[in-house]
């Protein structure tokens, strides 16, 4: 799952609360996928230079919840590939430096065709929030007890042999 | 019937299906950093992952359904089945215990 949790500008965290200047090179990039986000979940279509606090209502309206990768990979189908990265102005330069020489996956989100549907997958091992321009996102981990699926497939087995005893030896 | 019987019976129905089963467990406890191993007895511990509990009593109290829940938390197993044989029809006596949170996705 991965949650939306706002904008850099809602957060509480000091760290995300700084603006990306718009006139980094990977800002058109980003801008075309966010729009479409807004489009698809139905709210105003909003420049995002228009700025955070436009974008703060944007998302206060539409988008802070936790989405299934799956969803949110719908709202951002046309996104090939999303470049994640720090808010820090400096952070975004080395990263942008280290993305030229190396593929430095810490930071990068990867669209990619899992059963038939896109999935976003986001890659960031050491860290749990990033921002993307201006949204937030957690990427939750999956809580479910791995052995649970192949247990709830196996409580039917199992039922099936305690009729087939009680049948037999039953009262 | 014995518990006992039934038990036997359905390790050799389970085996019979392919399905591996274990009925104890030698397990580690960390105990506010006291480790030390004890061995659980249970009735039947299929593949690794499915704890079963067999009675063969009048009603199933929340007592019954409190010890499979801690053998399943001891085990880490996350969905326990508590049978009841004294019943007419076993569905009746069909408990299905899920270890919290373990089906939360």
């Amino acid at each position: 799952m991965v949650q939306i949790l706002g904008f850099p500008g809602n957060s509480t965290d000091e760290r995300y609360r700084r603006k990306v200047p718009s006139t980094f090179p990977w800002y058109r990039r980003v801008c075309g996928p966010i729009q479409s986000c807004y489009r698809r979940v139905g709210g105003p279509i909003q420049s995002p230079e228009d700025g955070e606090a436009g974008g703060n209502a944007l998302v206060k309206q539409n988008w802070p919840g936790t989405y299934s990768e799956t969803e949110l990979a719908r709202h951002l189908f046309c996104a090939s590939r999303i470049e994640i990265y720090g808010t820090s102005d400096v952070r975004v330069a080395r990263m942008l430096s280290a993305r030229e020489n190396s593929s430095h996956v810490d930071y990068v989100g990867r669209l990619s065709n899992v059963s038939g549907v896109k999935r976003i997958t986001i890659l960031f091992p050491s860290r749990i929030l990033c921002s993307l321009r201006f949204l937030l996102f957690h990427d939750e981990a999956n809580n479910m007890h791995p052995l649970f699926a192949k247990a709830d497939r196996l409580s039917g087995e199992v039922i099936g042999a305690a009729i087939e005893v009680h049948g037999i030896m039953g009262p | 019937m014995l518990e006992s019987i039934y038990e036997r019976c359905l390790l050799r129905e389970l085996e019979l299906r392919g399905i591996p089963v274990l009925n104890q467990e030698e397990i580690a406890i960390d105990y506010k950093g006291t480790v030390f191993k004890e061995k659980l007895k249970f009735d039947l511990l299929a593949d690794g992952c499915l704890l079963v509990e067999l009675k063969a009593i009048q009603d199933v109290l929340p007592i019954h359904k409190a010890q499979l829940l801690s053998y399943m938390k001891l085990l880490n197993v996350p969905l326990g089945l508590l049978l009841n044989f004294h019943e007419l029809m076993l569905v009746d006596g069909l408990s299905r215990l899920v270890l919290p949170g373990a089906n939360q996705p």
